[in-house]
């Protein structure tokens, strides 16, 4: 089974009071009590420890679909800053 | 009781004196202030507040709701979970679409704000939190009650500065007189604990800069007042059509009978020095309740412990009453809790007809000779009666009072 992407535990305990206990790969944000808007919070969350926005968390997405996702993300090329032109 | 009124069936507290109704009235009773230093203020010009000390929210609430929700949500969330127990109503045998949420809010939440606005100023927008809008916007403390406790009928915030808390129970009162709802879980909520606000009303000149006495700061109606003090709290009211509550054989605390609202129209921030405004408000609460100035054997003050608000409420109640029956703030032991103040004074203005003893002004030593008024002070005050008045005036000139009688 996919280890967590150890940055995504560390904002769901510290950064949405999410207990640790409750992660593991197979949870559902939806299970962990994350609705779309706690989605959105934990995108800026991750975007400010690491520089980079993961894109398209849902609510049914488990962590390890979540890990699987930033790890594609993050390797594929950075797409441009918004403020470049 | 007849379809003018509204049955007061329960009520929950947060207040700087305790989490809960027993232990804000029994707080209220000791005549002992909140106030104290403030960590949170430190450095600023007024550093002292009224502080619920033990709030808890991810105990009490969850982590994901101290989370998404600022103080004052927080607190209208417990107040409102208690009111509805001690109503005995349970939210899952209720008529959702007939139960309606009223919460008086008198500012949008500066709470969290200050991170958000450094975010934007430092050019990271793509920073600033998503959830900044929906914890501090006004009514989402009445959303956010609406969703804890599945109540579907009408849901909004009253909004009248400091007078909320009132305008927002007289609001629920109408809302039940013409049908809109059986139910009405109405009251107030609010945080003025925050370094913007401190620096804020500190600039418009009206707090307390009894630094080196915080406890002492807030004295309503006394010769040596220089102003309030920034406080928090919350009180939700569960307000019932008189029949729905008799045929679940509801126990009333108070009947809520009469609701006058009013607007200075002389000033953004002052009142006018006769209390015009306040007076005309009273006039008509008692005209609605159907009562005469004479039914009245107690006035819960608006009081705030500013030199020109006690002024012009002391000329009000002269004007109104040939001889003002006695009267109290609680802001002395709970400084200015701004949109929930008008919800917590009602709730203990239903207190004292039900318990029939009015709390002491805390702090409340020297009398203002100018001012003429029996103010319950030091101890509490036994009272036989079964009509009250309680006031709430706010910035905008806005003006309500409530009138309330024995169940």
């Amino acid at each position: 089974m996919t280890a967590i992407n150890e940055t995504l535990a560390q904002c769901l305990i510290s950064g949405l009071g999410v207990p640790e206990d409750t992660l593991t790969p197979d949870a559902t944000f939806e299970d962990l009590g994350l609705d779309s808007l706690a989605l959105l919070e934990l995108a800026v969350i991750y975007q400010e420890r690491t520089g980079f926005e993961p894109d398209g968390l849902t609510a049914q997405s488990t962590l390890a679909d979540a890990t699987t996702l930033i790890a594609g993300q993050s390797a594929a090329p950075a797409s441009a800053p918004e403020h470049a032109s | 009781m007849n379809e003018h009124t509204a049955a007061v069936t329960g009520i929950g507290m947060v207040t700087p004196l305790g989490i809960g109704t027993r232990p804000t009235w029994q707080g209220l009773l000791s005549g002992r202030s909140a106030a104290a230093s403030d960590p949170e203020l430190k450095g600023l010009p007024v550093d002292f507040s009224c502080q619920v000390s033990d709030l808890d929210a991810c105990g009490r609430l969850t982590p994901r709701l101290a989370l998404r929700l600022d103080r004052f949500c927080q607190m209208a969330l417990i107040a409102a979970r208690e009111a509805v127990a001690d109503a005995g109503l349970s939210p899952e045998r209720w008529d959702a679409t007939r139960v309606a949420v009223v919460i008086g809010v008198g500012t949008t939440s500066f709470e969290r704000l200050q991170p958000e606005v450094l975010k934007l100023a430092a050019d990271r927008v793509r920073s600033v939190s998503p959830l900044m809008i929906p914890r501090s916007i006004p009514n989402i403390a009445a959303g956010e009650i609406a969703l804890d406790l599945g109540a579907r009928g009408p849901a909004l915030a009253v909004s009248t500065a400091c007078a909320s808390g009132a305008s927002a129970l007289g609001t629920a009162l109408l809302m039940l007189r013409c049908g809109q709802c059986d139910i009405a879980l109405a009251g107030g909520a609010e945080s003025v604990r925050n370094r913007i606000s401190s620096a804020g009303f500190s600039q418009l000149g009206a707090l307390s800069t009894r630094t080196s006495d915080p406890a002492g700061a807030s004295r309503p109606f006394d010769s040596k007042r220089d102003g309030f003090v920034l406080s928090e709290g919350a009180a939700v009211l569960v307000l019932e059509r008189p029949a729905h509550a008799e045929a679940r054989r509801a126990r009333a605390r108070a009947l809520l009978r009469g609701y006058g609202a009013s607007c200075d129209a002389h000033h953004p921030t002052a009142p006018p020095p006769d209390g015009r405004g306040a007076a005309d408000a009273i006039l008509s609460a008692l005209h609605d309740a159907d009562l005469s100035a004479a039914d009245i054997g107690h006035i819960n003050a608006h009081g705030t412990s500013t030199p020109l608000n006690d002024a012009a409420e002391a000329h009000a109640l002269r004007t109104v009453f040939a001889e003002p029956p006695p009267v109290t703030s609680v802001k002395g032991a709970l400084g200015h809790t701004i949109g929930a103040a008008g919800a917590i004074e009602a709730a203990t203005t239903a207190l004292t007809l039900q318990h029939h003893m009015i709390p002491p002004t805390a702090n409340h030593e020297n009398p203002d000779p100018s001012l003429e008024l029996d103010i319950v002070a030091a101890t509490p005050r036994p009272v036989r009666t079964r009509a009250a008045l309680s006031n709430s005036f706010g910035f905008g000139g806005q003006n309500a009072a409530l009138v309330l009688t024995s169940a």
